[in-house]
Formats: C-alpha cells, structure tokens, sequence
C-alpha cells in the first residue's frame, strides 16, 4: 500500500527507477494523516519523558544546587514585593532591574504567591521546557517530516545540553525565550508562504513574548533560527511559478526575483515587526544600557578558552553539551543538503554549522574574528546550546532512518535485525544515561556548597539594628541569591555583574566576590580590598561558610564572631559607619516604571489570545493595483522536476555513490552477519581499550609525586595512601593520625594550585626494581593570604606497583607539660559597643621603595602606635597620600602588616602600602600624607601566649598556651633611633601545638630604593623586633 | 528445691575448670632463701638525687612544667630535674624545694633595679639558672609586680619580656598579669649564656641563666656516606637515650653560607638515619641536635 502510495507520487519520473532501500520497507515513508499522528504521539511521548526527566528533579529542588536558578529566584522576589518598582537596593548598592527582561521573572513572582518562591521557579521552568518541548517539534515540522520533529523532540529531553541547561547551569530566561522563539517561527513562515494576517499577528506577538523573556535569543535568534528558515522558505517561492509571469525575454532571468518578491515583502514585515517588539517591550531596558552602559571589564569565561589547551573547559562547554547528539552529528547535517517538499534545508544546516564553529569558543581564531569585541562579553557555551537545538529536527530525521529507513537497511542487512535492535537500544540507554548522569551532575560533582539554612541568617542580619550596615557572604556559591530574596539587609558584592557600578567591582574580572577563591589572585585581591577597607562599603558583618577565608579575615583585623546555627560563620569588623546613600537611586519616569510593569508582562499574554484569531480565507480576486498583484501570494505548485539540478549535485558529493551502493546491497548470510558482529564488537572494544591506555598516563616518580599531592589536596586519603610504599610499620591510619595532628595554613587553608619537579635523582636504573629516586619539588599554595610556596624533596622507589613514595609513621615528641601552660589572663574588657579607644601614634614616615629591584616605585606609610587607654583595642589604622593642592591620591588601611588588637599599653607596628585594586600612585606626586589610628574597645583576641625566638633570618615560635596556635603571623621591624624603619612579615606554614615550637624564615633588611619622602629619619636601622598575630582555630 | 541441689553439685565441675586455669604457685628453689627487699630511699643533695635500693625504680619529679618521670634501671644518682618540688618513687616522697641547689641559685637573678620603678616594683626570678637543651628542660621566667604601698597590679598589665643570647639568638614575648604575676616558659635553641630583661611601664627587671647542651659528650658522633647521614649513639649527660621523634636539624649549605635543603629528622633508639638527596649546589651539611651542631663536607 506504501509503496503504491510512493510510486504514485513519482508517476512523473520518466525512467523506472529501483526503490530506495530505506523504501523497501514498510512504515519508511507515512501519509501526511499518518505522519501528522505518529509525529503527535512522539510529541506526547516527549512531553511526558520532559515531566519525568526534568520535572521530577525540579520539583524536588534540584535547581538550587544550579548556578543561576536562584539569581532568577532573587529577582522574582524582588517583583513579588514591588511590581512597580524595578529598583533593588540589595546587591551592589543598588540596581536597576531594568537591565533584565523581565517576564520569567514575573512568573516566579506570580506563582509564588500559592507556590513560594522555590515551588514558582519550578513550575516556570516546566512550563518553558514544556513550551521548548513542543517549539521543537513545530519549529522541526517546517523542514521535516512530523515523525522526524517528533522524535528531535524525543532527543530534546535526551538531550544533554538541555541537562547541562536546567540541571547544571539553572538557565531560565534562555529555555523560556527560547521556546517562545521556536513557537514564533512557524507562524512566521505560514505568513510569510500564505500571506494569513492572523499569522503575522501570531507571530509579532510570540516574538515580543520572547523578548519579554530574553532579548538576547531574539536578536541572535534572529540570525540563527528566524533567518535561515525565512530564508528557506523565500527560497521555495522561487520555485513555484506564479501566474503572471512569462517564459520568454528578460522573464527568463528576473521570474525567479518576481517569485520570491511577495515572499521577501512578507518576509521583511514580519522582520520589521519583530524589531518593532524587541524594541518596544523592553524599552526601559534599551534606555537604561544607554543611559548607564556596562562598564564592567571582561570577565573571564571558561567558554573563551581554547579547548585543546584547557581540556576541562573544553569538557564542561563541549563535549557535555554535544554528548549525546555527536554521534548523530554528521549524519545530520549531511540530511541538511537535502530539501523537504521544496524547501531547501541547507540554511539551517549553514546555521547549525556556524553555531557549532561560534561554539568552540578560543580554539579557533575564527570565532573572534566573527565576533570581535563582543567576543569578550558574551558567554560562547550559548552557541553550543543553541546548535543543539536547531540540528535536533535534522537528528530526528538519522533517528527516523535508523527506525524506519536506510539506517536500519543498512544495518540489519550486515548485522542482522537483533544487533541492529541491540544498538538501538545501546544508543538510547547510552543517550538517557549521559542525560540522566550529566542532570545528577551537581549531586555527585558539587558546584555549590551544601544547601544552607538561611532563616538563622536572615534573623541574625535583621535582628539588633544590624541591618543598617552591609553584609557579605563567602562561600555561599549561588545561595548568596537566595539569602539575599530572603533579607532586606544589603551587600556590596551581587552575582548579577551586569548591573555592578562601584569601581572598585567594574574594574574587577570577578564574577562575584563571595566564591573569589575560584578567580585565583585577582579575584582575591578583590575580596581583600573590601575586607581591607570595609568602613568604606560599610560592611560591618562577614558571614563565611568556607574556612578558606579565616586566615584573611583574622590578619585584616576581623573577629569571629562564632557560628550560628546551620554552621555559618559570623565575623564583625568594629567601627564600621551605618549605611548611607553611596550611590544615588536613579529614579524612572513614571511612563517607563508602567511600560516595564506592563508590556513584558502584556506580551505572552496577548501571544496566547492571538491563537484565538480565526484564519482568514485566501484572497478571492486579484487586485487592480500592479503592487499589489506583485505582493500577493499567488504562486502555484512547483513542477515536478523541481529541484532536480540541486540533487544532482547532491548526488556527486564525495562519497555518496560509495554510500548508496552500500545502502542497497542485499542483505549477508547469517554466517556473514555474525562475522561482521564480531569484527564490530572487537572494534568497539578494541577502541574502548586503546582510549583506555591513552589515557592513562605512564609512570614515573613525577607522576607519583604528582598523584599524591592532587589526592592530598582533594581529600582522597585513600586515594593518596595508595601512592605509598608503607615504611617502618606504617598504616593507613597511622598515616592519617600523622596527617590529622598538623594543622595550619598549609593543611587546613590552602589549595594546591601547582606542582613543579624541580629535579629527579635515581640511585639506579629507573627501569629497574627497587631503584630509589628523590623528587624535589616547588608546591605553590593558594591562600586567602596570597600564594604560598615550599619546596619538598620525597624518596620514591620502584615498586611492582609502579613508583611508590617511601613514607614512614612520624615521630614526634610530645611534651608531657602540652595540657599544663602557664596560667595566663585574657584582658576582658566590658562589651562597651566598639566604645573609642585612645591609641598613641609615636611614629610615622612615608617612604618610598621598590617591591623588587627594578620594579615601580612606590609609597608606603610606616611607623608604630600604642594602645593608650584602659580596654583592649580593635585597630584601623588609615593612611592617605596627598598632592600638593591636596587632593587625596590613594587610601587605603593597614592589612597584614600589624597587630590588629591591643592590650593597654601594647604596641604594634604598622606598613601601609597603595597597591591595592585600581590604586596606582605615582611617587613624584606624592607632596604630604596624612594617618588616622582608630581604637575600638574588643575583647577578642587579646591572650598573649608565644615566644618569637630570631636566630639569623629564622624565627621560631614557641607556643605557651593552651590553644593550638593556628596561624601565626610574625610580624618583623627594623628600627633607627627614629622609630620604624621598615616592617615585613611572614605566616608560619604549619600550626604550633600546645608547648611546641615552629620555624618560618623573615630577612629583614630594608627594601631596594627605599628613601624616606615625609618623617623623621635616621640614617641606617639600629635594631629590630618581633611582634606575633596569632590565630586560634578553636578559642582558648 | 530440686534447683538447689543441682547448684550444690555443679559448683564443683564448674569450680574445677577455673582452678585448672589459675597459674601455678611459684616455687621456691629448695634451699634458697628469700632474697632480702631493701627499701627504696631518695636524697637530694647538690641538685643531685640519690637513690638506694634496689631493682628497677621509677621516680617522679613535680616540676612547675609538670611531672617529670625518669626510669632507672638500678639504683644511683641523676640530675634534679630544673625547678622540682618534690620527687617520688611511689613509696617516699621527698621535698626538693625549695632547697637552694634546686635551681634558684647565684644564675636566677633578681635585678636590684627593678624596684626603682615608679608605679610598679617587683622582681624578675628565673629558674633553673642552668637547663640542659633537649632534655625537656625549660626556663621558668616569672615577674611578680606590685604597685606602690604592695597592692596588685590590675591583672591584664602587659609585661614584656625580651632576651638573648651568647650566640646570638634573641627572644621577645609579651604576657599579661593574673594576680601580679606574668610568666614565661622558654626554651632556647642555643646553648650559652643568656640575659632577660622584662619591662612593663617604667618598671624593668633583669635575670640570667645559662643553656647548656645536653649531650654527652658535647658534639654528636656521626657518619656521612654521601648518601646517608648517620648521627649516634646519642645519650644525654644523664646517661638516658633521647625520646624517640627528638628532632635534629639537617641543612645543606652552600659556599655563602645560605642554607640550599633543610630536613628535620626525628632520632630513633638513640640514632639518627637519614637520606639526604643530591642537593646542586650544596658544600657542607651540618647536623644539628640539642644545641650542638656538627659539620661534614658535602658528598
């Protein structure tokens, strides 16, 4: 019956012609009846596995582990609060929300109302994968068959960029415009063939509906989706002839321009309509990039990178986002040459490629070339997404040939019906287990910290007037958003870097400063700006949940508060300003406040209401006016022969005789078939092995040193125990008791962030057994206290098991007086709220130097001050450079280079250095300078309980106290009969327990160029002293 | 009733397995006679402790550290541990402070001149005046202050307390009163004379003491193969071997003197064995325990 269906279809050929495999068979090719309704159930089938897939892990709250779900949860609390008014105080000092289509925004905050906040972002991104869903299979249908669109929807769900989309990334606006935009174009494209008005008023409307959601995907998605598919269906016009025209003269050449003109006409009022609505609906939001251009400097994006050099990158944007649709890839876009029912489907596959090149980010220079400067700014994973998406109906079609079609010819005649059944199913588990494995990503591979209880904090931040200064987060990942919907209490940091204004955070690469860690040394640098000189943001209260931080928050001067409950950390900074209006609010006119309010909201509702207008009928008569007869839709069908020169050339791609005569061969004896299993199945695991070996890195003492350290680092103990060849009776838990009882910088705040071998010696040949080799090596540290080097010479010998270190239990003598220190007091002075207390400057300069030989000048304020009152003291001490006229040039406080906290009468010397973000201070403008010395009452910190003991350039410290001394920082002077010549520093690497000593190594000698510019000086340093900051992880 | 009897003849079957696991009487060889258990008995004389007995005897020494406890396998004599109170051996007690030889002898200065301060009298006491590096021994620094007319000072008034050495080595460290007292426990790194002088206000106060190696035989005895350094016998002057884990300092130097590779490795059952890997550079190795150091050339 098919086939009779099939060769009527083909009554036009003029030589009998042999089927097609994928046509021998029945079901290869459907009736448009039959095809519409397989096409429906693969949809429904799609839908119900989109519910399963993704729905469940939304509603179970799988989104909050995600990176931006809870930036979009954050704005639609704020909406949720105040419709009207697109102002934020939270974040940054204040920002505009009109620097964000608002529309999955206003969701969320509609449906909160019955389902909480965290309920309406679910729900909203089921709704939008849910509008995704059925986008694809109806954007699909225009240049595939129903089935084919259908199963690209099937794909959709499998797919895993969409898993990276929802599950990793937490993308809303992206999922919801997109499937808006998909929705869209169909209507575009029946008006653009038909000429329907009704269509047109669908389509505008759609359009501004996903503008309203994301502007981005209208304007990229113009030149990605929206235009190669107008571009296929004007190009079908000029295949249908027309009545009007002739066959002779110049017709011959301008027939096809005469085609294609109402289609191009139509085209080009859909086009105008489109930017019509990308304009009006949002714009406030134009008016406001305008108004208020983004200032901010790149942020590095790991999508910029170049994939072969950073192969984690190239994983993360790449390969998880292709993963389950490479395999189909070439076979897609193969299909892309050919045309469905006259249009041409090359545009769309010339987009896929395109996109999929844009994709690959820094690997190419193209991508750059293409994009110049907004190659910096945008995120190029988009691109990816994106061509995901747009192949997924081409897909479809591989996967309706490899069910119904030459795929499953080709297959089940060399394999056999039951391989050909088996791969299939391999492919789809192989498919839902990428899906599924790359949704449960953020389970096992965490992205963000636990989930943290955020009512403790919130009661803490708006409970004692505390919310009249600012807060900040560490560590908190994207739940800082979530924090900040659930408090009216404000932070200088913000995780929507867009609408950042403070300088010192535009001028920053950081995404955010709570997770600086993860930008390395500028990100730190940044954080510390604001930990140095907080009264400036005032920014009274640090609320950590990485430990990570500890070090820097104690040496600038911060005191821990202690935990609350759910384990967050609290730490205060006395003296800190309330909170006044840095920034002024940059009030909207009224008309724009109600455009915002109500055109982005108006949008998807007026998009739905035009799929009530009723279909007008076809244009009975011609019209008398010649423009009008020119833009009418009139064309007729196309001949039969349509299109015959574009497969001919088809057919002589590379290849392809090759493939069709494969395709067509008969199916192979059993003996044959399972012949070609066996070589199939060799191969695939021949090819699982050999990528298996390659990957496996060959072994050396530098791979072993390597392995362990990386271990270490991650906390894989039994990992990193598995590097090592037992010494003298040791365990695994002896090994761990050995590694547990060192505490300190090294152990317990600190990231391995490089390895380097300076050197390995054998005592052998490498080769052979037993054959011991020294590997010294330089581990760099990264610290919240900068980077921290050592280097670390290991004995390694050849094991059966490869190289292996040589590691003994420690030994180490315990003093018997470690729990009998000497009795000392703690001065606890009464809580007097950060009452004043007087300090004593009793000497100051500014001198300048050079950080290295040969490096920039530069100044710096030193001299010392004393606690001069009754109470213990918190210190602030603040320096300003001045110009002759005296305009202040740079200021900043002292950071680690002092003792914070005094008891009365003790002394603490002091350096204050410009070298923070965006300071630059050039020496000869430098005319005077000024210091401020602020004491407010503390009782934290103030035991006194160590030995700095100097022996050449080593200084040891020996712990006398209960508590182990966490982090000490020896703070070193060199002294003239002047006062403080110069002050260094250094952290001991290690903690000192109870009644121990450690070593760290301070030279102090003055720096080079150093020069006195202001103060009293003396001619060379006459003496030097030690001074200690101590950090107690546990309190005494 | 039935019960009862039962018991009554399965106490001896089970009594019977018991008896057989007991261990046997120990016998006395016929004719032997018992030996003679002289008592245990300490003396202190000269900052020396005498025992006399007999067997094994474990003493314990209250020291203001805490206890100290030495295991002598015979009777005989051993150095007061620095600052002992009383010494026990679980049998006698006798009282070691404060008997002039204890350690608060001509070396704990008391600086005359700390009293001349306005505002703050006091003195400054160190004790022992002479400590063993190594040996666990440690400086006891305590300055007790009053105010003028003898009422305590405030507790929380800062003292501080800087020192140093003959060879150089220099110490500074800050406390706090409880009671009119601030104390120091320290513990030098080089052998020598040593001077402190506290501080708090216009208050000063001078001590001294001495540090001595406590090794036997002043320089350790050690092997250098080039690939291997051997340190040991190791033996501190009381006789007793070093506590297993005691660090010694191993440094490579080169020809200025700078150290190039630095280890510290623990002593084992009086001796020290270490690898020590091919240094560029290095020309000297210097081995460092208990304030005494030794050097060999280089490979």
């Amino acid at each position: 019956m098919t086939r009779g269906w099939f060769a009527a279809l083909h009554l036009g050929r003029s030589a009998p012609e042999r089927p097609r495999p994928s046509l021998e068979l029945p079901g290869a090719q459907l009736s448009p009846a039959d095809d519409a309704r397989a096409g429906g159930r693969l949809l429904a089938f799609a839908l119900l596995l989109m519910l399963a897939l993704h729905g469940t892990q939304l509603v179970s709250g799988s989104f909050t582990r995600t990176y931006d779900a809870l930036i979009h949860v954050y704005f639609g609390a704020h909406y949720a609060r105040s419709f009207f008014d697109p102002w934020e105080s939270g974040w940054y000092t204040g920002f505009s929300l009109t620097s964000y289509p608002p529309l999955s925004h206003y969701l969320i905050a509609l449906l909160s109302f019955p389902l909480g906040l965290l309920g309406a972002f679910a729900l909203t991104q089921i709704l939008a994968l849910t509008g995704l869903t059925v986008g694809i299979y109806r954007f699909g249908k225009v240049f595939v068959t129903a089935r084919a669109a259908g199963y690209g929807a099937v794909l959709l769900v499998l797919s895993s960029a969409l898993a990276e989309t929802v599950e990793v990334f937490g993308q809303l606006p992206t999922t919801l415009s997109l499937g808006l935009l998909l929705n869209a174009i169909p209507f575009a494209v029946r008006w653009v063939r038909t000429g329907q008005k009704a269509d047109l008023v669908r389509a505008a409307m759609w359009t501004a509906a996903t503008t309203a959601a994301h502007h981005v995907t209208t304007l990229f998605g113009s030149v990605f989706f929206i235009a190669p598919v107008l571009l296929a269906v004007v190009l079908e016009g000029a295949s249908r002839p027309r009545p009007g025209e002739g066959t002779n003269g110049w017709w011959r050449v301008w027939r096809r321009v005469y085609r294609v003109l109402p289609r191009v006409y139509r085209g080009g009022l859909y086009g105008a309509t489109a930017i019509l609505a990308l304009v009006l609906v949002v714009l406030p939001y134009w008016l406001w990039s305008r108004a208020d251009p983004i200032t901010q400097v790149p942020i590095p994006h790991g999508s910029r990178a170049n994939f072969l050099v950073r192969r984690d990158f190239g994983f993360m944007f790449w390969l998880v986002p292709w993963a389950t649709l490479l395999p189909l890839y070439a076979d897609a876009v193969r299909r892309g040459l050919h045309a469905y029912r006259g249009l041409p489907r090359w545009p769309v596959m010339a987009s896929v490629l395109l996109l999929s090149l844009l994709g690959t980010g820094g690997t190419t220079p193209i991508p750059k070339l293409l994009l110049r400067g907004a190659f910096d700014i945008l995120t190029l994973d988009r691109f990816t997404f994106w061509a995901c998406m747009l192949i997924l109906p081409l897909a479809g079609l591989t996967i309706e040939s490899w069910r119904h079609g030459a795929w499953r010819v080709f297959v089940q005649a060399r394999f056999g019906a039951r391989v050909h059944h088996l791969l299939g199913l391999l492919l789809v588990t192989l498919a839902l287990g990428i899906s599924v494995g790359i949704s449960a990503l953020t389970y096992y591979r965490k992205f963000q910290p636990d989930r943290i209880d955020v009512r403790p904090i919130v009661q803490f931040l708006e409970s004692g007037g505390r919310d009249r200064y600012r807060y900040m987060v560490l560590g908190f990942g994207d739940q800082m958003a979530w924090l900040s919907a659930n408090t009216h209490a404000t932070t200088p940091d913000g995780n929507y870097h867009s609408a950042r204004r403070l300088p010192e955070l535009t001028a920053t690469p950081v995404e955010r400063l709570e997770g600086a860690k993860y930008t390395g040394v500028p990100g730190l640098g940044s954080l510390r700006q604001f930990m140095t000189t907080p009264a400036k943001y005032n920014l009274k209260f640090m609320l950590s949940n990485d430990a990570f931080y500890d070090p820097a928050l104690h040496m600038l001067g911060w005191e821990r508060l202690g935990p609350l409950p759910g384990g967050v950390t609290v730490w205060q900074r006395a003296d800190i300003p309330e909170v006044q209006p840095r920034l002024p609010r940059r009030e909207l006119p009224v008309w724009q406040r109600v455009m915002w309010a109500l055109l982005p909201s108006g949008a998807p509702v007026l998009a739905l209401l035009s799929l009530l207008l009723p279909r007008g009928a076809a244009p009975a008569r011609r019209s008398r006016w010649p423009w009008v007869r020119w833009l009418a839709e009139d064309s007729l069908d196309p001949p039969p022969t349509q299109g015959s020169w574009w497969h001919s050339w088809v057919r002589r791609l590379p290849f392809r005789a090759w493939r069709t005569a494969w395709l067509q061969s008969r199916r192979r004896p059993l003996a044959r078939r399972l012949l070609n299993s066996a070589l199939l199945l060799s191969l695939l695991l021949g090819g699982a092995g050999l990528t298996y070996r390659a990957l496996t890195p060959h072994d050396t003492p530098e791979r072993a040193v390597l392995g362990y350290w990386d271990d270490l680092d991650f906390k894989r103990f039994s990992s990193a125990y598995r590097w090592i060849d037992p010494q003298g009776g040791l365990t695994e838990e002896r090994w761990r008791l050995d590694l547990s009882v060192v505490g300190g910088l090294r152990s317990g705040y600190a990231k391995l962030d490089s390895l380097e071998v300076l050197g390995v010696t054998y005592s052998g040949p490498p080769g052979a057994g037993g054959t011991v080799a020294t590997v010294r090596s330089r581990l760099t540290w990264f610290t919240s206290l900068g980077d921290v080097r050592e280097e670390v010479s290991q004995n390694l010998r050849r094991t059966a098991r490869g190289w292996r270190l040589l590691v003994a239990p420690t030994l180490g003598v315990r003093p018997p007086r470690r729990f009998q220190a000497v009795p000392g007091v703690t001065r606890a002075a009464p809580d007097a709220g950060g009452a004043r207390v007087p300090l004593r400057v009793l000497s100051q300069r500014l001198v300048a130097y050079r950080a290295q030989p040969g490096a920039p000048e530069q100044v710096g304020v030193v001299g010392e001050v004393q606690n001069a009152g009754a109470q213990g003291a918190a210190l602030t001490l603040t320096a300003t450079v001045l110009d002759a006229q005296g305009q202040e040039l740079a200021r900043n406080d002292a950071a680690e280079t002092f003792v914070p906290w005094l008891n009365p009468g003790e002394r603490t010397p002091f350096l204050i250095t410009f070298d923070g973000p965006g300071m630059t201070v050039d020496v000869r403008e430098v005319a005077r300078f000024a210091l401020r010395a602020q004491g407010a009452a503390s009782r934290q910190n103030l035991s006194r309980d160590v030995n700095l003991w100097r022996r050449g350039d080593a200084v040891r410290v020996e712990n006398t106290g209960a508590a182990e001394a966490t982090l000490t920082n020896v703070i070193g002077t060199l002294d003239d009969p002047a006062g403080v010549a110069w002050v260094q520093h250094a952290y001991l690497m290690e903690a000192v327990p109870p009644m121990e000593a450690r070593e760290a190594s301070l030279p102090l000698a003055l720096p080079s160029g150093y020069r006195v510019l202001r103060g009293a000086a003396a001619p060379a340093p006459t003496g030097s002293r030690l001074f200690a900051n101590v950090f107690h992880r546990e309190a005494p | 009733m039935r019960g009862g009897r039962a018991a009554w003849w399965l106490a001896p079957l089970l009594a019977a397995p018991l008896g057989a696991c007991r261990p046997a009487p120990v016998t006395r060889p016929s004719g032997a006679a018992p030996a003679p258990t002289a008592p245990v008995t300490l003396r202190v004389a000269a900052g020396t402790l005498t025992v006399t007995g007999q067997g094994p005897v474990t003493v314990t020494c209250d020291t203001p550290a805490g206890p100290l406890v030495r295991t002598l396998s015979a009777p005989g004599r051993l150095p007061l541990p620095p600052g002992a109170r009383t010494c026990e051996t679980g049998i006698q007690t006798v009282a070691a402070a404060p008997a002039p030889a204890l350690g608060t002898g001509p070396d704990a200065a008391r600086d005359p001149a700390a009293s001349r301060a306005p505002g703050l009298t006091g003195a400054l006491t160190m004790t022992p005046g002479a400590i063993h590096l190594s040996e666990r021994e440690v400086w006891t620094v305590t300055a007790d202050l009053r105010r003028t007319g003898g009422r305590l000072p405030p507790d929380g008034t800062l003292v501080t307390l800087t020192g140093r050495g003959a060879s150089g080595e220099q110490v500074q460290a800050t406390r706090l009163t409880a009671g009119g007292v601030a104390r120091w426990q320290l513990t030098p790194g080089t052998a020598g004379a040593f001077t402190f002088t506290a501080t708090s206000g216009a208050w000063t106060a001078r001590a001294s003491g001495t540090a001595l190696s406590g090794l036997l035989g002043g320089r350790p005895q050690a092997i250098f193969t080039g690939q291997q350094v051997l340190l040991g016998p190791l033996r501190w002057t009381d006789g007793a071997l070093p506590d297993d884990g005691t660090p010694v300092d191993l440094r490579a130097l080169d020809r200025a003197g700078r150290t190039v590779w630095q280890a510290t490795v623990p002593v084992t059952g009086g001796q020290v064995q270490a690898d020590v890997p091919r240094v560029p550079g290095a020309v000297t190795l210097r081995a460092e325990v208990a304030g005494r150091a030794v050097r060999f050339p280089w490979r």
